[in-house]
């Protein structure tokens, strides 16, 4: 909706990119991220993109090493539990509006070299 | 008889060439145009050539429309080179004041359609550097090279300017183009809202993006919104029907409204649907009220989760207390709220005092001043050292002041009297050296433009600003 993504940093939240749950304990934290960094360090093409209560988003290692560090921390842990307990909200779309992006705008005028990627 | 006028004629060039007769440079274009139209069919005419009648129809619409083979074919088929310097060689009326500038849009368009070359635009940054003077379509030629390098947010400033600017520094087709741009823009990320003020622009309204604004305004739901039998006819006079065709079908299936149906606050009796809900405000449609409900609710719902919160703390073996959970938690939703309010500030009006949303519009406001402050800070010294950047750069500049004053003035109106305070005299004074000094007479007559729109609280600042006004129309 706006030129930058407003959800890209809550989809980055430690428990997301580990794909845990908010209850995992210590272990089963270092035991996700070692694992994720293995399949990282292969090249596995899956292990680079994960699913988010609010979409999916893309991870590599540094971004999986940044989560580990940041759950080993009790207040983060806890304000990040906080975040990633997120119940998707219905998402009926309204019959009085139909808001979505025009994707093909800068397509049907012949202008798409004039936007960043 | 022939000799009495041919002194006539005599008389009135060299009078002209001495500067005591003034004629618009676009009677002087139409006429050397005329004159070449009137010798190109002599010539034709004379050397019997074969398919005449052919290469008078060529010759009429190179001479007096160029630009409809410019848009129709050189700037389809991609050749920048060509498409510039056919607006310098043919002198499009609506570009006569401008022409290098003009050879550079067209030039920027024809590489538009894809990712350009780097040495394209390269060619094009250095044919615009020699064009003086500088006005109206060298800002929307500087914008379309921004956009060009991907610097999306300072082609968005420049286009905003252009959009904006006094008649006498833009011809309609170029201001056409720096609108079209920002329509596009918006509507390719669905800020409809945006594309509903930029078709309103009463007087100045261009058929495109009026069109575009009653489509959005259905999209919208807007009670104001046209009904078919309207839509229709306002949609056929607008170019571009057949690339706007599947929205405009878009449009036409949203059911016209004429209440706004008000609707219901989230009753949300846990955090994690407020959290869902926020989610859905966030990246769905720019509606204010909205958002400010969805923040509300889950700063409500925060405070009832203190004591779970001390229970996890404790089962973590932390020390602290919940309050410092909760204080990031809030900061963290004031940074992701942030972002969304500094690209869309409409949506700071519907902040309530004291709310979380008001923080975050604190937060915008407080970096916005500060941009404001840091640019009237470099006007100020340049302006002491007598110091001017080459005219690209100073209309780069110039756009970025003017686009975070403008950002502040529709994240809080109420600012203007103190906004208007900060850059009156560090602007006012820049503008004086670029026209005194520089001779930079569009420049310093947006400046001033700008200014005495802002002045109200002012009126000694106000009448100073009205001659300086007059003195830059006098020498556009």
């Amino acid at each position: 909706m706006t030129m930058h993504d407003p959800l890209a940093d809550w989809r980055s939240n430690p428990f997301f990119v580990l794909e845990i749950a908010t209850d995992a304990t210590p272990t089963e934290v270092e035991r996700a991220g070692q694992r994720l960094l293995g399949l990282l360090a292969i090249g596995s093409a899956s292990a680079g993109i994960y699913q988010t209560p609010l979409g999916p988003a893309t991870r590599d290692a540094d971004r999986v090493r940044q989560a580990l560090a940041t759950l080993r921390d009790p207040e983060q842990r806890v304000l990040h539990e906080l975040w990633a307990n997120v119940v998707p909200a219905d998402g009926q779309a309204s019959s009085h509006a139909d808001t979505a992006p025009w994707k093909e705008a800068e397509h049907a005028l012949g202008w798409s070299g004039l936007w960043a990627r | 008889m022939g000799a009495v006028a041919g002194i006539i004629i005599a008389i009135f060039i060299g009078r002209l060439l001495y500067g005591s007769i003034k004629v618009p440079t676009v009677v002087l274009v139409c006429a050397v145009k005329l004159a070449l139209l009137t010798f190109t069919a002599a010539v034709v005419q004379a050397t019997e050539v074969p398919a005449a009648e052919v290469m008078r129809v060529i010759a009429l619409v190179l001479i007096w429309a160029p630009t409809i083979v410019l848009r129709w074919i050189i700037v389809p088929l991609r050749m920048p080179r060509l498409a510039y310097w056919t607006v310098r060689i043919c002198w499009p009326l609506g570009l006569v004041k401008e022409i290098r500038a003009g050879g550079v849009i067209y030039g920027a368009l024809a590489i538009a359609q894809n990712d350009a070359p780097g040495a394209a635009i390269r060619w094009l940054e250095q044919k615009l550097h020699h064009a003086q003077p500088s006005r109206g379509a060298g800002v929307v030629a500087t914008g379309l090279l921004a956009a060009l390098r991907k610097e999306d947010n300072l082609a968005r400033c420049l286009f905003a300017m252009a959009e904006r600017m006094d008649r006498r520094l833009i011809s309609p087709s170029v201001r056409a183009i720096a609108r079209d741009w920002l329509v596009v823009d918006a509507a390719r990320v669905g800020n409809w809202q945006k594309v509903i003020r930029l078709g309103r622009r009463g007087s100045d309204s261009m058929r495109w993006s009026c069109s575009m604004a009653h489509i959005g305004e259905r999209l919208t739901g807007d009670p104001e919104a046209w009904r078919n039998w309207q839509l229709w006819p306002c949609f056929l006079w607008a170019p571009r029907r057949r690339a706007t065709y599947p929205l405009f079908r878009r449009a036409l299936t949203v059911p016209v409204r004429r209440s706004v149906l008000p609707e219901a606050a989230p009753t949300v009796a846990e955090l994690p649907l407020a959290l869902g809900h926020l989610a859905r405000a966030l990246d769905g449609p720019c509606d204010g009220k909205a958002l400010a409900r969805s923040i509300d609710a889950v700063d409500r719902q925060l405070e009832s989760m203190r004591g779970r919160i001390e229970e996890r703390l404790k089962a973590l073996g932390s020390r602290n207390d919940a309050g410092a959970v909760l204080t990031a938690f809030r900061q963290r939703l004031i940074d992701l709220v942030t972002p969304l309010i500094e690209d869309n500030p409409y949506l700071a009006r519907e902040a309530q005092r004291g709310s979380i949303m008001e923080q975050a519009v604190w937060q915008v406001r407080r970096r916005l001043f500060g941009d404001v402050e840091a640019r009237c800070k470099d006007y100020r010294e340049r302006t002491d050292e007598r110091s001017a950047l080459d005219p690209v750069a100073e209309w780069e500049a110039w756009a970025q002041l003017h686009g975070s004053a403008d950002q502040l003035l529709e994240l809080d109106p109420n600012v203007e009297s103190a906004l208007f305070q900060t850059v009156f005299a560090p602007v006012c004074n820049f503008a004086a050296f670029q026209h005194n000094g520089r001779k930079r007479i569009a420049l310093a007559h947006d400046m001033f433009i700008w200014l005495l729109r802002y002045s109200r609280s002012d009126p000694q600042a106000r009448q100073l600003l009205a001659r300086n006004v007059q003195a830059g129309i006098a020498a556009i």
